[in-house]
């Protein structure tokens, strides 16, 4: 199942995430998302590069307080999403990183919408299987070199590993 | 007197019920169930949210710098030490260093009489059988912390809190609000030495014990570095001769 969520400091916004497996059609996604086209206006996450739900969140909580107070560095909230996942500064860095490459195969998708308005999106344009988003599935597709590598961090424990990859989030460029 | 001050934090965690447990010149401790971005899953989980409020005699841009300034500095010495060898301190959960705002994990539980704090766990008579190895484990954790440049800046018997391991207490270091980095055994020494003070006044009977079990901790904690050790030691008493003279002088 995927996840939907309302963070409590946010009320004004609702957030989606999805996972995906056997994606194919990466390549495409990605062009049309440097086109700009609108049907493609989601957080598309290389799946590789996360490790739990918190990390997730964290990155989405960064995104939304910048957000708030007017202080983001890119685009739109959804590219935001992905530069929040990032320890450094770099925004092209970040989404090379993080982002949706062309041989991606598992994916996150994230999707922020205003919670009163009735917003539908269409993730058809996602050719893949979606499977759920709980921990033990994003790490089953967490490959924990790149990660730590990421992040500069070499903690053996998964859960201090999350924690400082929290801190990291919350921390960058302040 | 503090109610504005906690109308001020409230306006900045919406929807997030908060509860104030301690107030002190720089900040506001609250606790609160919610977390911010979470669903959270144990029952009664508690997270710390920690505000440092604008202070009205600065002027306010400068003001929103250092509070600013501050927090991050406090953030950024427990994300050196989380996960360290040897040291355990409250995770970061969220940080809102505009608003002054940091969220930790919350540390400790509920014994007999209070917080499970070094404070009041010394205090509790049936609990003398852990004093030695508990006391000398906080030693132990302050010379890592020292040496790895750190030093607490407020060292009390209230800010070492004790966790639950097992059946064992292990001690967790919090408040780092006053935290610094430093490399002078003159830092390290008086960090000690404030420690030494805080555990003579609140459990004078027993302080010269408990202090030994602290200082053989704090050799220990140097490993093969016992010249960065005795170097620290020397300065601690030179520490403690001035606070004699000084208390003589009333
Ligand atoms: N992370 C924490 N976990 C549990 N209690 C805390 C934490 N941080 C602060 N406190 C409590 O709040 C008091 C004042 O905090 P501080 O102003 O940070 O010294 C401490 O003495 C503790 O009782």
């Amino acid at each position: 199942m995927s996840i939907k969520t309302v963070l409590p400091q946010f009320p004004q916004f609702t957030v989606h995430l999805f996972k995906f497996k056997n994606v194919t059609n990466s390549k495409e996604i990605k062009q049309n998302l440097i086109k700009g086209d609108k049907r493609y206006d989601f957080s598309f996450i290389n799946a590789q590069t996360v490790l739990s739900e918190e990390q997730l969140l964290s990155a989405v909580y960064r995104a939304l307080l910048d957000h708030t107070q007017d202080k983001i560095r890119t685009k739109t909230i959804h590219s935001e999403v992905i530069f929040s996942l990032s320890p450094t500064q770099n925004i092209m860095d970040a989404l090379r990183r993080f982002g949706i490459q062309d041989d991606s195969t598992d994916l996150i998708v994230i999707k922020i919408v205003d919670s009163n308005s009735q917003e539908e999106f269409d993730l058809s344009v996602v050719e893949g299987e979606e499977v759920d988003i709980t921990d033990e599935d994003l790490k089953s597709s967490a490959i924990l070199k790149t990660i730590k590598k990421n992040y500069k961090l070499k903690s053996e424990d998964l859960t201090v590993l999350s924690h400082q990859i929290v801190a990291a989030i919350q921390l960058r460029g302040l | 007197m503090s109610d504005h001050l906690v109308e001020l934090a409230k306006s900045h965690l919406t929807n997030i019920p908060v509860s104030l447990i301690s107030q002190g010149a720089e900040s506001l401790i609250f606790t609160t169930t919610t977390h911010p971005y979470m669903e959270t899953s144990d029952e009664g989980q508690q997270y710390i949210v920690k505000f440092r409020p604008p202070k009205k005699y600065r002027h306010p841009q400068l003001d929103a710098q250092l509070t600013k300034r501050r927090t991050l500095a406090e953030a950024r010495l427990l994300q050196r030490l989380y996960g360290a060898d040897g040291i355990s301190v409250p995770s970061i959960i969220a940080v809102d260093a505009r608003n002054g705002i940091l969220w930790l994990e919350y540390i400790g539980q509920q014994i007999e009489n209070g917080v499970s704090s070094l404070k009041n766990y010394l205090w509790l008579e049936d609990s003398k059988a852990d004093y030695e190895s508990l006391l000398r484990a906080v030693g132990d954790m302050i010379a890592r912390l020292h040496q790895m440049g750190i030093v607490h800046g407020d060292l009390t018997t209230s800010n070492v809190m004790l966790q639950k391991h097992g059946s064992q207490w292990a001690p967790c270091l919090i408040d780092f609000g006053l935290g610094f980095t430093s490399d002078l055994v003159e830092d390290k020494a008086v960090d000690l030495y404030v420690l030494e003070r805080a555990i003579l006044s609140t459990h004078p009977v027993h302080s010269d014990n408990y202090n030994s079990w602290l200082m053989e901790g704090y050799k220990k904690g140097y490993g093969k570095d016992q010249g960065k050790f005795k170097q620290v030691m020397k300065r601690y008493e030179d520490v403690r001769m001035r606070g004699r003279k000084r208390s003589m002088l009333g």
